[in-house]
């Protein structure tokens, strides 16, 4: 039983092959379209310009889609096992107006989000101040640990592309080789132009 | 006949017609497949409801069950008119869900189809990533009509860096 199977039926039905919407007004879409964030429900919604002009200063934040891949980020082990996050790829954020980091990580069962301790967060940013450049809930820290480590700065979407391939794809008790590989072109699309990428479908 | 009815069997009958005469042999397969899976959810479903309806229950306590019937409840789901909203069937799958793995877990909020729960496991006893999975899926048969359950965990104190 994968999460919402009433929601992905009504989905597959309503989808009739037409080209998308502005999920804020119903304009018509272009294939290549930008995409804001509740940040309450973390929903991601396809916007129309008209849309993202309007919505400034809002409670929508605007999904600027980028990566940046961050040669000299340092988390040392202990800091790492401290976050307690049970997989080697994660993504780490702060979220609301509070700013409350959150480290969101991939599972067979979709994004599962965990809570970050105030102190953890402090000692990783000291050591990595682009980390205070970060804009809350649309930008995030992608943390990749399963070989030496690489880290980059992306855009919230890339972690729901993430998140959302892995759910896909995952089989058996560890992914399987297929789902690693898809993972591994994941990671080679963000060093891509990121004006290519605004994929947050799928 | 009602118009709805006859212009729903006429589509249905319009749409096999094309799919009988389609050389896409797999897309045949598919839609056929499909649309047995989905004329056993409601036969299954219909079954169910003619047994609990010939059980003598009336008004309330009918619809109570066919709530509480799996059968009869995924196809209330299906279309969107199931008697409980999804916030009352979490409520009532956290409730056990305490019980049964002695977590703290509360639900923060149900919007626009996603429901955000916090998650405290206990520090020892079961695996925690076993746990973490049973309360997932049981959230997920509870509403499978939300878009997304967001499982926030609140994991114990991390330890000091200083050290």
């Amino acid at each position: 039983m994968t999460i919402g199977w009433v929601s992905r039926i009504r989905r597959f039905v309503a989808d009739d092959g037409r080209a998308e919407r502005c999920e804020l007004c119903g304009a018509a879409l272009d294939a290549a379209h930008r995409h804001v964030m509740e940040p309450h429900s973390r929903r991601i919604l396809c916007a129309c310009e008209a849309c993202i002009r309007a919505s400034a200063g809002g409670p929508l934040r605007v999904i600027v889609p980028a990566t940046l891949a961050l040669a000299d980020f340092t988390l040392p082990d202990d800091l790492w096992d401290s976050l307690q996050i049970p997989i080697d790829l994660a993504f780490l954020l702060e979220s609301g107006e509070e700013r409350r980091p959150l480290a969101i990580y991939p599972s067979p069962a979709g994004g599962i989000e965990s809570v970050l301790s105030e102190d953890a967060w402090s000692a990783l940013a000291a050591a990595n101040p682009i980390l205070f450049d970060m804009t809350p809930d649309v930008e995030a820290l992608l943390v990749d640990r399963r070989g030496a480590g690489r880290y980059f700065r992306v855009s919230i979407d890339r972690c729901y592309a993430l998140i959302g391939l892995v759910r896909a794809r995952w089989e058996g008790l560890s992914g399987g080789a297929r789902l690693w590989d898809e993972v591994e072109r994941f990671f080679a699309s963000l060093s891509e132009a990121p004006e290519q990428g605004l994929f947050v479908h799928g | 006949m009602s118009d709805a009815l006859a212009e729903c069997l006429s589509r249905m009958e319009r749409l096999i017609e094309a799919l009988e005469e389609t050389r896409d042999t797999p897309a045949r397969t598919l839609a056929r497949t499909l649309l047995d899976s989905c004329l056993d959810l409601h036969g299954l479903a219909l079954a169910r409801v003619l047994t609990i309806a010939s059980s003598g229950a009336e008004g309330g306590r009918l619809l109570a069950a066919f709530a509480a019937d799996d059968y009869v409840s995924a196809a209330l789901l299906l279309h969107g008119l199931h008697p409980e909203e999804p916030e009352a069937r979490l409520r009532r799958a956290i409730a056990g869900l305490r019980e049964t793995w002695g977590a703290s877990i509360d639900l923060l909020d149900v919007s626009h189809a996603v429901a955000r729960v916090s998650l405290r496991l206990p520090d020892e006893g079961a695996d925690r990533a076993t746990a973490r999975r049973e309360i997932e899926r049981t959230l997920t048969e509870a509403a499978p009509d939300l878009d997304s359950i967001i499982i926030e965990d609140r994991a114990p104190a991390a330890p000091s860096l200083a050290e």
